[in-house]
């Protein structure tokens, strides 16, 4: 009995310990000698032992920044891999403006691998991966503004120390995700509903799940929510084309966990989950501690208008056009089945006085399938071809930005991504609808009945389809309408 | 002496509110841009004073932070000494507490 007791605490000690030092990380301080000089040095350090990984983010969006367009509906099945490679949308647009992708060498600050700085790339270079863009836990980890390298003037100045950050690898932090994804749409706080650097260190009130342990929050990392397996990320940003995983409240809240078990209203509630999604009564405003990017308007490019201050944050730049900010936003609410609608490279707009929709979510009040799901609702405009009545793509980097010339900007746009430009151009406003996903509240500021029911105006029972207010006129799966 | 004591606790209080939102009137909110020409911190480590060079005026302004987000940037050196920052700050008895403090960086 003694025997088999100590194997017991043994084996459990064991699996204890391997636990940890897989959810903890290895210690690589001692596999991992410098001093280096640029990343695929130290890249190649890694390959030693993590030849597999490579292989296998090699397979990735983060990689290739395409995948098949498994999220767009009508497009399912598709084999043809889209990305931010070849998308487009109505921030800065698209990667392709320019002769033989000049721009790539700016917004490859971006791509997770070394290098792409033009549209020819060699995609099965192993070396070419940066592996501390995720994985560097010190060190002050930088990537260059322009040329998709180490920042090596941050080495110069003593600011980045490249062999600390290459024995720091471990587990991605919120810092590492961040890094790019805080700053989506080109600077911090721009393109995602409740994504922005402040979400390093939040407090619990901005996000339940991933505020500090000192604020009462779970300190939760991304990848808690974002599960990967083989270096394939979950989750489906409500703009791209494919996805590898979905994200979903009930990953972690089933079972003992399941919502609404002490709420006195839990049946009511739970009778909601069918049509209405976790995000829309959780979430009931974004960008909580900084103002995010609700419009941009293109066509103000080179115009002297003065720049307002709007949530501490500028309404004009003379080489980006004029935007409009908002903090602690309302979201609008949609339908959504699980894909997208998507405005793709060369579509062709139909009618140009109404706004060209970049993504929306698909789905309806009469499918089963469908939830109501919120959104930031951002707007904007950006050139088209007048003649052949597709949205046009501009070399801004090293021309619109610099001159404020659109013709120019649009011909050189087309010598990159080959959608040919007529020399005719007109301005078409643009509507993107963008999930939000993140700062989720504590129970405490959910959504209350009145807000949306008996009068309440949070929803626009009408446009989702209803008759009015489900409470008065019944639910979608009431039996009597 | 009931309503004595209920009239002496309001005014008390009415007293009380008044100089609270005086002073609070009194600090002032002002907002610049401006690169770092020094930071220093704090031996406890829980605050810094950053001294920005104001891009229009050309003068120097000491601001105090105390925000974890910012100070853990001090820390690890993503912010550093020449970058560009955009601050908004309160000026207060000859104090500048910062209210934000980010740096300009962005395409």
């Amino acid at each position: 009995m003694k025997i088999k007791q100590m194997a017991a605490i043994i084996l459990s000690s064991i699996m204890v310990m391997t636990v940890s030092w897989a959810v903890a990380g290895q210690d690589h301080g001692e596999f991992v000698t410098g001093p280096f000089k640029n990343g695929q040095e130290v890249t190649r350090v890694c390959l030693g032992c993590h030849e597999k990984q490579a292989a296998d983010f090699m397979k990735t969006t983060h990689w290739k920044w395409a995948g098949t367009p498994n999220h767009i509906k009508g497009m399912e099945t598709s084999k043809k891999e889209y990305g931010k490679a070849n998308m487009m949308n109505a921030f800065c647009t698209s990667i392709q403006g320019g002769k033989d992708g000049l721009v790539h060498e700016a917004c490859g600050k971006c791509h997770a691998g070394y290098g792409w700085t033009r549209t020819q790339y060699d995609f099965t270079r192993k070396e070419n991966i940066d592996c501390l863009v995720c994985h560097a836990l010190k060190g002050n980890y930088q990537r260059a503004a322009k040329g998709c390298i180490v920042d090596t003037k941050a080495m110069d100045r003593g600011v980045m120390d490249l062999e600390l950050a290459a024995k720091s690898v471990g587990p991605p932090t919120r810092r590492n995700c961040g890094y790019c994804h805080f700053f989506g749409g080109g600077a911090d706080a721009v393109k995602h509903a409740g994504l922005d650097s402040t979400m390093e260190k939040p407090q619990k009130a901005q996000d339940v799940h991933m505020g500090t342990k000192a604020s009462g929050g779970q300190d939760m990392t991304c990848q808690a929510c974002h599960v990967a397996k083989d270096h394939k990320i979950a989750g489906a940003s409500s703009m791209m084309a494919h996805y590898d995983a979905r994200v979903t409240c009930e990953q972690c809240h089933n079972g003992a966990k399941a919502p609404h078990q002490k709420s006195k209203n839990g049946r009511i509630l739970n009778r909601h989950v069918a049509t209405v999604a976790c995000q829309t009564c959780h979430i009931p405003v974004f960008a909580k501690a900084q103002a995010t990017k609700m419009s941009w308007k293109w066509s103000d490019v080179g115009k002297d208008i003065k720049s307002e201050d709007q949530f501490d944050k500028e309404t004009f730049a003379k080489y980006k056009g004029s935007f409009t900010w908002g903090m602690n936003v309302t979201p609008v609410y949609a339908w959504n089945n699980g894909t997208v609608e998507r405005y793709m490279i060369g579509d062709r707009i139909k009618d140009p006085s109404k706004p060209v929709i970049m993504a929306c979510p698909a789905g309806t009040i009469k499918d089963k399938t469908a939830k109501i799901y919120p959104y930031k609702l951002y707007t904007g405009d950006q050139p088209m071809d007048a003649k052949f009545k597709y949205l046009s793509i501009f070399q801004q980097y090293q021309s619109l930005w610099v001159d404020y010339d659109w013709n120019k900007a649009l011909k050189l746009g087309a010598e990159g991504s080959g959608l040919p430009y007529s020399g005719a151009y007109r301005f078409v406003n643009t509507v993107t609808y963008i999930a939000a996903e993140h700062e989720v509240s504590p129970r405490e500021e959910a959504l209350q009945c009145g807000e949306c029911h008996m009068g309440g105006d949070r929803m626009n029972w009408k446009a989702l389809g209803y008759k009015g207010d489900p409470m008065r006129f019944g639910g979608r799966f009431d039996k009597k309408k | 002496m009931k309503k004595l004591v209920s009239v002496v606790m309001l005014v008390a209080l009415i007293a009380v509110s008044t100089l609270m939102v005086v002073t609070t009137a009194c600090a002032e909110e002002l907002k610049m841009v401006g690169a770092i020409s020094k930071i220093e911190m704090a031996a406890d480590g829980r605050s810094a004073s950053a001294t920005l060079k104001d891009s229009k005026s050309g003068e120097e302004v000491t601001i105090i932070v105390t925000d974890e987000l910012t100070l853990d940037k001090f820390k690890d050196k993503r912010i550093v000494e020449g970058d560009e920052i955009r601050c908004k700050f309160e000026k207060e008895g000859g104090k500048n507490s910062s209210k934000i403090f980010r740096k300009t960086a962005g395409c």
